[in-house]
């Protein structure tokens, strides 16, 4: 007799137990079908991944391509004269044209109502055309102020990143002229100045000291040393202190600096010798300066923020300047023989350096600038409050661009009275904000709503349209069988918001009314916002509104969609599905 | 094997579509760089924005400006093609 082994017989248990089970729920014949249907599935599902990345990158690189063409365009139209305010010679404007693009578009999707989805697609680029690189910008000449452009879903924000202010300092003049209550002496002839310093300046009395002879200029009053006789043959001499504006210039650390200085005292290279002594009438060092400590008072509230030890690896440090055009001479005379003769009248600085600033009609021995860019006033008094240097335009040292159209400097002394400048802090976006300067970021806010509207007040109303396994006649060809159609007709209301810097006025005026002076909207460009406050009523919920309160454009964009998708089977020769559809009874 | 090769024919169609569909989602973007980079190393009219006609000093016609650079770079230089996938018909 044959020994069954146990193991054997164990065995075959299983196997007929795999087999029934195997043959009832796993069936050979069709593992083929399931394993081409699951990775058909995930081919399929891959496809559709590539085809919409595919879109997503085509939709992308469009908008990279056009963002750099445009702004190349941008530049070479407004430099070129053929856009903008500066006629046949262009403007400076877009000299270098920055170029940001946001567009909402729809994702490839199957949706029910189709796609319905929108991703936005942002790109920036920026062109310079060299045409009008140094183009002199004069003060007055708002066209010439720089320009970022923004682009939401096709609405065009020209934003300004300067504007050019008056910047006043003093109120000044001889009391001959205008006898100011200050005055002691306002009798024809009397040489006695008066100045009334612009609260909103920090003010140094002891800034200048004018000396000459009493045979020139008869100065009597507020002198450290007076005139007692004013005869054509008197010897004596005069001298008295004037006051001016305290301007701030930085100077930073580098060999090409040698204002630069980290210590007072010592006879290093780096010292800030001379340092200016405490202000006194008559008391000066000519080219002295702020001591170390106070170069390092950066944000100037009289605290020191830079230690010693860290000095020499700071970047750059405050510098006295004084309003006082250095480039300043009185007219004087020629002699016989027509060679010049200095005016004896003289005015040199007690402290602080003044300022160089040839006008732009200067064609000849023309002085090289020095100080073209200064911060005014303290952080507590002036309205500036930026602690930033704004660039003061030449022409303005000659005449003001606007009524009275007054002379800059004193034609006395070379006091500045008043320039302008370009506040590259005081546009509709300040493209200089740092991590440390207060206030909201400005630019594109993160932010977005959107609203998808398919039903609007009025009779027609909008839809979202699904039609499944329906015959009719599509329009103008009645040889088509529509098997589905899926579509809608609506329209996405896109909210952003962009925070300004500044309300400069060019897109609502004072009295909340959208701005549409053609002086700062010319042709070929319009004014994008389209209503004034009171953004979330319900006149201006779909509107493109600025909040004046909030120095803020809400950016409604209104995207009509009326697409879809349609399956259509031809039916031409087919005996199924080719007739007539019946009338209408 | 007559099942492993028709599994094999599927699969092999499956990859062959796969790879056409990258080809062809590359394509689009290659020729779109290649059309902008081609457009703006095209020739120009060398006398754009030149007067033609002078009379009594003024000049009274001009080559057209947009015969220059403007060609070159024209931001529209690229129109998608149209889809028959997307319906905006009534």
């Amino acid at each position: 007799m044959e020994k069954v082994n146990t193991k054997d017989k164990k065995s075959q248990k299983t196997k007929f137990y795999f087999s029934l089970l195997t043959s009832h729920f796993l069936p050979k014949k069709a593992q083929t079908a399931m394993e081409l249907a699951v990775f058909g599935a995930i081919l399929i599902f891959v496809v559709g991944a590539i085809v919409r990345q595919a879109l997503s990158a085509g939709y992308m690189q469009n908008q990279q391509l056009r963002a750099m063409r445009q702004a190349m365009t941008t530049s070479y139209r407004y430099s070129t004269g053929l856009a903008g305010g500066g006629g046949g010679s262009g403007d400076a404007s877009h000299q270098t044209a920055s170029v940001l693009f946001v567009e909402d578009r729809l994702t490839a999707e199957s949706a029910k109502y189709a796609a319905i989805d929108r991703t936005p697609y942002v790109a920036s680029a920026a062109a310079t055309y060299s045409r009008n690189l140094f183009l002199p910008v004069d003060a007055g000449e708002d066209f010439n102020l720089p320009v970022s452009d923004i682009f939401i879903n096709g609405k065009h924000f020209p934003l300004t990143t300067a504007r050019f202010k008056r910047v006043h300092l003093v109120d000044m003049g001889l009391c001959s002229d205008n006898c100011d209550p200050t005055c002691t002496d306002c009798s024809g002839g009397s040489t006695e100045l008066y100045q009334i310093p612009d609260p909103a300046v920090e003010w140094e009395p002891n800034c200048l000291e004018q000396t000459g002879p009493c045979a020139s200029m008869c100065v009597r009053q507020d002198c450290t040393s007076c005139c007692t006789d004013c005869s054509p043959t008197s010897t004596q001499t005069f001298a008295r202190t004037l006051g001016c504006a305290k301007l701030y210039d930085v100077v930073y650390n580098h060999p090409g600096f040698t204002e630069w200085c980290n210590h007072d005292g010592g006879p290093s290279l780096r010292s800030c010798d001379p340092v200016c002594p405490p202000s006194a009438p008559g008391v000066g060092v000519p080219g002295c300066n702020l001591s170390a400590d106070e170069r390092f008072d950066l944000d100037r509230d009289g605290a020191t923020d830079v230690p010693g030890a860290e000095r020499g690896d700071f970047s750059w440090q405050w510098y006295l300047v004084m309003g006082w055009d250095a480039g300043f001479e009185l007219p004087g005379g020629v002699d016989a023989l027509g060679n010049p003769i200095p005016n004896p009248v003289q005015a040199s600085l007690l402290r602080g350096e003044g300022i160089v600033l040839e006008p732009s009609s200067c064609k000849r021995n023309c002085k090289s600038p020095r100080h073209p860019s200064v911060d005014v006033g303290d952080r507590n008094s002036f309205g500036d409050l930026d602690l930033k240097r704004e660039s003061i335009m030449v022409n303005t040292k000659e005449r003001d661009p606007l009524p009275p159209n007054a002379n800059g400097v004193d034609q006395t002394t070379g006091i500045i009275k008043q320039f302008w400048v370009m506040d590259r802090q005081d546009g509709d976006l300040d493209l200089t904000r740092g991590d440390s300067d207060p206030g909201l970021d400005p630019g594109l806010q993160k932010d977005v709503k959107m609203y998808s509207f398919v039903r609007d007040s009025g009779v027609d109303g909008t839809y979202f349209r699904v039609e499944e396994g329906r015959l009719y006649a599509a329009s103008g060809d009645t040889s088509q069988y529509i098997r589905t159609a899926q579509k809608k007709d609506q329209i996405d209301l896109i909210e952003r918001v962009v925070q300004l810097s500044n309300d400069t006025g060019r897109f609502c005026t004072d009295t909340e009314a959208v701005n549409n002076d053609p002086g700062v909207w010319p042709a070929g460009l319009s004014n994008p916002v389209e209503a004034c406050g009171n953004c979330f009523g319900a006149g201006n919920i779909q509107r493109t509104c600025m909040d004046k309160n909030f120095k803020v454009i809400i950016v409604r964009s209104r995207v009509a969609d009326r697409r879809g998708r349609k399956w259509i089977t031809p039916t031409g020769g087919d005996e199924t599905v080719d007739f007539a559809v019946p009338g209408v009874p | 094997m007559l099942e492993f090769t028709f599994c094999m024919i599927i699969l092999f169609l499956m990859m062959y579509g796969i790879i056409m569909v990258f080809r062809w989602v590359g394509l689009d973007l290659g020729q779109r760089q290649k059309a902008h980079e081609a457009l703006l190393t095209s020739p120009i009219d060398p006398n754009y924005g030149r007067c033609t006609t002078w009379v009594l000093g003024v000049c009274t016609s001009y080559v057209n400006e947009v015969t220059g650079p403007l060609t070159q770079i024209d931001p529209h230089f690229s129109t998608p093609a149209p889809m028959n996938a997307v319906w905006s018909g009534d």
